[in-house]
């Protein structure tokens, strides 16, 4: 052989060996930010672990915050220039963000159509941004209405079981008053604090937060008065807990609250704590239309990470009807794609039931709750009803001050 | 001689640091450096962030006077001032009054007094986050400890924090109790500096422990007063922790305060020009009452 070949093909050995080991040595790292509890952490790690062994050449670190802290940390994480690869978002939050530019448009080549078809298509509105796919459904969430069973047969209660047969307003308050006298508690049912959890008692009565090209408040109606007239009358007359009550979910958790309405992904915490007494699920009472929102979990890539292929790889694979099953049965979630059958290792009926409430839930209310300027009105309208339930206020002073709030907000 | 000292010298051939003038300054630049990082600057940064715009993941835009004008027309700013005032108001004196008690009764040779002394500052040392869920609970309505207390005299429970009539002063009675230790402590240093022979003279005189108390504790005092004063003052105007995990700023605003807002308007609203507004009434609040207590306070301890 020609020494030059010889030389040439060394050469190229060595090059081949450099850059095989160069590969090995250093693996794309990414890092995937998230907030949850320590078992949700696991069953994230899982996943990871999974993703990573047939992927050698990616790293990805799991970064957990805890949820309170989460939205002071990820802002200043990206305005510090340490902005996270892949982040979760919720439902509230995904439109925020693109408005700002942070999430990648994860449309062809990395997400095809067919899946984006699959989404719920009130989760895919809001995911939609200007056109773009800003973030992926990981889970999609619903208001649930929890009961203890020995408080309900004390009472001679059966809840309802088929959306059928789902109670109206004056039959939940006779219910809650009912477990109430029967179980000796100080409250018959805890609403929430939320504006996820007493928002559809506005809209399940016609009423709206936003107008229909949500451009300004709709919420100053007479709907919406009477729905927060009947909250209060449901605080005030010692039926619920005050909504301010910080504790008033552990009560039930101790046996000593008949009804919570709190959301099906609590039972994963109920599991652990829960064990001197069954509890069972219903459904949210009725009105005159479709009542609590959807919400939900979603995981997007920051839109300037230096790995948007390997990161939106991550996040498609995460996302797949295979790896979020696996998520979703372990943390009593619900599917956020449209037709999936999933199957849980324990509480199927509970699951089924609260699928069912997910499938009849208000699309205006879910679409109107992820407009980018919500959070900045959030603080206004959620304290106004709490002071109007509480009695503090009249429900059509609490309205006029949310329109106002929320009218500047959306200048 | 010179010239053997010159060489005993560590710091060979370098006549700047030898120089008498900058040596202060060449020990003080580490502190100086970190003070001007976090605490200088960022503080000029927020002082300028007043006046824009910012959503903090894009570039501020200066606004003039845009945030103070919307500051005025802002019912929560206003009832976050408020309450704010009546924190400092409600917390400030107790204290004062009640550290300086137990202090004077601790100084004194009675049984226990190390004991009571370290019980008396516990609360200090533990942690905010975990006494304020401990109050939480202590003041709930049905199970707290608190009501069961009220029942067994015969007054009924009280919705501590679940009424607007009440959470300000149900987070204000756990702050109190948190904090009188810190001032107990501050007033045990001053008593324990003050000379017995004034007493001594005093008793001579035939001074009651009232008089002695009143013409010769109080008048020493005055600098560690002043101390207590403008240190409780600070940290009742930027009190966050208890008020967020206890009532989260509610029911409704009636536990809002300015650094509540604050927070809410830079980590919800993501509103960084307009929370530094609402800092930047905060600082003023502040330094008027600091000034105030030093003019009042502190010309008299020189006098």
């Amino acid at each position: 052989m020609h020494r030059k070949h010889v030389v040439g093909l060394l050469t190229a050995i060595v090059v081949l060996l450099f850059m095989s080991f160069a590969t090995h040595a250093a693996p794309i790292e990414l890092r995937f930010l998230w907030w949850e509890t320590p078992q949700r952490v696991e069953s994230i790690q899982r996943l990871i672990d999974e993703y990573e062994k047939t992927h050698p050449n990616v790293k990805i670190t799991l970064e957990s915050i805890p949820w309170d802290e989460y939205w002071q940390k990820l802002p200043v994480m990206i305005a510090g220039g340490r902005a996270p690869d892949i982040m979760f978002m919720v439902s509230g939050n995904v439109q925020r963000y693109a408005e700002m530019n942070a999430l990648l448009d994860l449309r062809e080549p990395f997400v095809s159509q067919e899946v984006i078809d699959e989404m719920y298509p009130p989760h895919r509105e809001m995911v939609t941004y200007e056109g773009k796919i800003t973030a992926m459904p990981f889970t999609l969430t619903t208001v649930t209405p929890f009961y203890n069973k020995d408080h309900a047969a004390a009472a001679g209660i059966e809840p309802p079981t088929t959306p059928e047969e789902a109670w109206t307003w004056e039959e939940f308050k006779s219910a809650a008053a009912k477990m109430k006298q029967a179980a000796g508690t100080p409250y018959g049912v805890n609403l929430g604090t939320r504006d996820f959890w007493l928002l559809p008692y506005i809209y399940q009565n016609g009423g709206a937060v936003l107008n229909e090209d949500r451009t300004a408040s709709a919420i100053n109606s007479p709907e919406a008065e009477e729905a927060l007239t009947f909250l209060q009358d449901l605080v005030v007359s010692g039926i619920a807990a005050s909504p301010v009550d910080q504790t008033a979910g552990d009560l039930f958790t101790a046996g000593l609250l008949p009804m919570n309405i709190g959301g099906h992904w609590d039972m994963a915490r109920f599991d652990t704590t829960i064990t001197d007494f069954d509890y069972g699920v219903t459904f949210f009472p009725q009105r005159k239309e479709a009542g609590p929102g959807l919400g939900g979990d979603f995981i997007a890539v920051y839109s300037r990470t230096p790995y948007p292929a390997e990161a939106a790889d991550f996040v498609v694979w995460l996302t797949s009807a295979e790896a979020n099953a696996q998520y979703i049965t372990e943390n009593y979630y619900l599917s956020p794609r449209q037709g999936a059958k999933v199957a849980y290792a324990s509480r199927q009926a509970e699951m089924d039931l609260a699928q069912k409430q997910a499938e009849m839930a208000s699309v205006r209310l879910t679409v109107d709750r992820a407009i980018p300027a919500w959070d900045k009105f959030l603080q206004v309208m959620q304290s106004e009803f709490h002071m109007v339930m509480i009695g503090d206020k009249s429900a059509a002073d609490g309205l006029k001050a949310i329109e106002t709030a929320i009218n500047k907000a959306l200048q | 001689m010179n010239k053997s000292a010159k060489s005993l010298s560590p710091i060979r051939g370098s006549s700047w640091l030898r120089n008498k003038q900058y040596t202060p300054i060449a020990f003080l630049a580490p502190t100086l450096v970190l003070l001007l990082t976090f605490a200088i600057i960022p503080m000029f940064w927020g002082l300028g962030l007043a006046f824009t715009e910012y959503p903090l993941l894009q570039p501020p835009r200066f606004i003039g006077l845009e945030n103070f004008r919307r500051l005025m027309d802002d019912p929560v700013f206003w009832a976050s001032l408020r309450n704010t005032c009546y924190y400092i108001i409600g917390t400030v004196p107790p204290r004062i009054i009640l550290g300086f008690v137990v202090a004077l009764l601790l100084n004194q040779a009675i049984l226990g007094r190390n004991l009571l002394r370290a019980m008396f500052y516990f609360p200090v040392i533990a942690p905010l986050v975990s006494v304020s869920l401990l109050w939480q609970w202590m003041f709930n309505t049905h199970f707290g400890v608190i009501n069961s207390l009220l029942r067994l005299i015969g007054l009924a429970p009280v919705p501590w924090l679940t009424s607007s009539k009440y959470a300000l002063t149900a987070v204000m009675i756990m702050s109190v109790w948190k904090t009188i230790g810190w001032n107990m402590v501050v007033f045990l240093a001053g008593l324990q500096g003050i000379s017995p022979s004034y007493y001594e003279a005093a008793q001579i005189d035939g001074a009651n422990s009232w008089q002695c108390t009143r013409y010769i504790t109080l008048p020493l005092l005055r600098p560690i007063v002043l101390l207590a004063l403008v240190i409780s003052t600070i940290n009742s105007s930027k009190v966050f922790e208890q008020v967020y995990i206890m009532t989260g700023g509610g029911p409704g605003y009636s536990t809002m305060t300015l650094v509540q807002q604050v927070y809410h308007s830079a980590f919800q609203s993501y509103e960084m020009g307009y929370a530094s507004a609402i800092s930047l009434v905060l600082f003023a609040i502040v330094m008027v009452l600091s000034v105030i207590q030093f003019k009042y306070l502190g010309d008299r301890t020189d006098e």
